[in-house]
């Protein structure tokens, strides 16, 4: 078994927009998950940090730390990893 | 292995059953079904019970022993096992007495089904049910049961053309079936109209392409074929039982918008039944959301891949149409306590295969089939049952 870091981005497969959550992340709604295919093949299971009608499938997205969760006001903070859409470079528009 | 019939049948009304605890459900549907198959309890070798979360449910595990107990059989001691695969834990509880029937181990055996699930808030089941998808990679990122499926439906419709009438048209076909079924939770009527305007769970399903929470226990009693006929007039054979497993997490799927674990099952089932997909006369198949129930009929075999919308639109799937989907009213209208669905569609495949389905009555059914999915696809049981 060797480490492998992957770069993070990545294409989306499938996403819904969640109205109604598990208690956990119901303060959260609504928010984007999605399927992700990683630019190296494997898929994973992420949220998109973007307003619903942005996120398209075949869209390219990549990697930011965010907060997944927390246990209470006082509890642990869970950390990890959400998407947000690449922005395309326009080349005809202003800088 | 010895062929394996159904000799009794038992199923209590199905909804929200605040007025009844979950051993008195498991008890009424274990007596209607030894009623039903003339049997005394000293006759009974093994019990099987399907149940996926009692414990986060009703804070109650070690349901093997209880439901024996609350059966009146503890004087008994027989073996009394409870089995679990998330929602699919019915059909492995009615897989499990088939295997110990046709091993000959057992000459008599019950399989049961319970699940209650309205003693909790919304919110708390929904977090139950989302145990049974990938807990570290799928629901630490916020992934709920919905939204597994509407991911699914999204690429379907992508890929297929599949629209969101046709799968709304699945829950309005099951809610018209589950007016004609007496233990369906809903036996109202509703329109593609109700399903568009109801509240939007998880894009692009709504709360009316969604199974409901629900209380319910069904049971089955299970007899060597040879001599089945001294206990009921109209025992139905069990002549193919398919199990099959993937991965627990969607994203890992060879495909998205197939149940491989789907296609495993039924092939192995219609292998040891020695027919085919168009020999089905009705089917009870695992339509947790209607999404579920167009991707059951195309990995069944019975339409191609990407036709099952086009099926449901063109209303083969109804009752009077060509093949009869979920004449119970499915899990969308006759209710889904998870784990007794898997044994409520036996129930239902038998009744029908019997000739005693009432207003929903197939006519002639001769082959039966039951279908059910644990999770997002990690599980599929498919049971043919004849006349």
């Amino acid at each position: 078994m060797e480490e492998y870091k992957f770069k993070g981005t990545g294409t989306v497969v499938t996403f819904t927009t969640i109205y109604t959550a598990t208690e956990d992340f119901d303060r959260q709604t609504p928010y984007n998950l999605a399927i992700i295919r990683l630019d190296e093949g494997p898929r994973l299971t992420g949220q998109i940090v973007s307003s619903a009608d942005k996120v398209k499938i075949g869209m390219r997205v990549s990697p930011v730390f965010r907060i997944l969760g927390k246990e209470g006001d006082r509890g642990i903070i869970y950390y990890g990893t959400k998407f947000v859409p690449v922005e395309e470079p326009n080349v005809d528009g202003p800088k | 292995m010895r062929s394996v019939s159904i000799i009794g049948v038992g199923c209590t009304k199905f909804g929200e059953r605040w007025d009844v605890s979950l051993r008195d459900m498991v008890a009424e549907a274990g007596v209607l079904a030894i009623d039903d198959s003339n049997l005394i309890g000293e006759q009974i070798d093994a019990l099987y019970v399907g149940n996926m979360s009692a414990g986060r449910f009703v804070e109650q595990e070690h349901i093997g022993a209880l439901i024996a107990d609350c059966a009146g059989l503890s004087r008994l001691h027989i073996p009394s096992t409870r089995v679990e695969a998330a929602c699919a834990s019915g059909g492995l509880a009615l897989r499990q007495g088939v295997l110990a029937v046709a091993s000959g181990y057992h000459d008599i055996v019950i399989a049961a089904g319970v699940e209650k699930m309205t003693d909790v808030s919304s919110g708390t089941a929904a977090d139950a049910l989302a145990s049974a998808a990938d807990r570290e990679w799928e629901c630490f990122f916020g992934a709920t049961f919905p939204a597994l499926y509407a991911m699914m439906a999204r690429l379907h419709m992508r890929r297929y053309g599949t629209t969101h009438d046709q799968m709304a048209q699945v829950a309005v076909k099951n809610h018209h079936h589950g007016c004609l079924n007496p233990i369906a939770q809903y036996q109202m009527e509703i329109t593609l109209d109700d399903v568009d305007r109801s509240p939007m769970v998880s894009d692009p399903l709504h709360v009316l392409d969604c199974s409901p929470i629900s209380d319910g226990a069904a049971a089955v009693v299970l007899a060597p074929t040879e001599i089945a006929r001294k206990f009921a007039d109209t025992p139905v054979r069990i002549v193919g039982s398919g199990q099959a497993s993937d991965t627990l997490a969607l994203h890992d799927r060879r495909d998205i918008t197939t149940l491989d674990a789907t296609v495993h099952a039924a092939h192995s089932a219609f292998g040891q039944a020695g027919i085919e997909p168009k020999d089905i006369d009705v089917a009870e198949v695992h339509d947790c959301f209607t999404i579920g129930e167009i991707l059951a009929i195309e990995d069944l075999g019975f339409v191609e891949k990407g036709q099952g919308g086009k099926a449901a639109e063109e209303g083969i799937t109804a009752l009077g149409g060509r093949l009869p989907i979920n004449t119970s009213g499915g899990l969308k209208a006759c209710g889904h306590p998870v784990g007794a669905t898997g044994i409520k569609q036996a129930y239902e495949i038998a009744l029908q295969l019997r000739g005693e389905a009432g207003k929903r009555q197939v006519e002639d059914a001769e082959f039966g089939l039951a279908h059910n999915v644990g999770g997002s696809g990690g599980t599929a049981i498919v049971h043919i049952m004849s006349r």
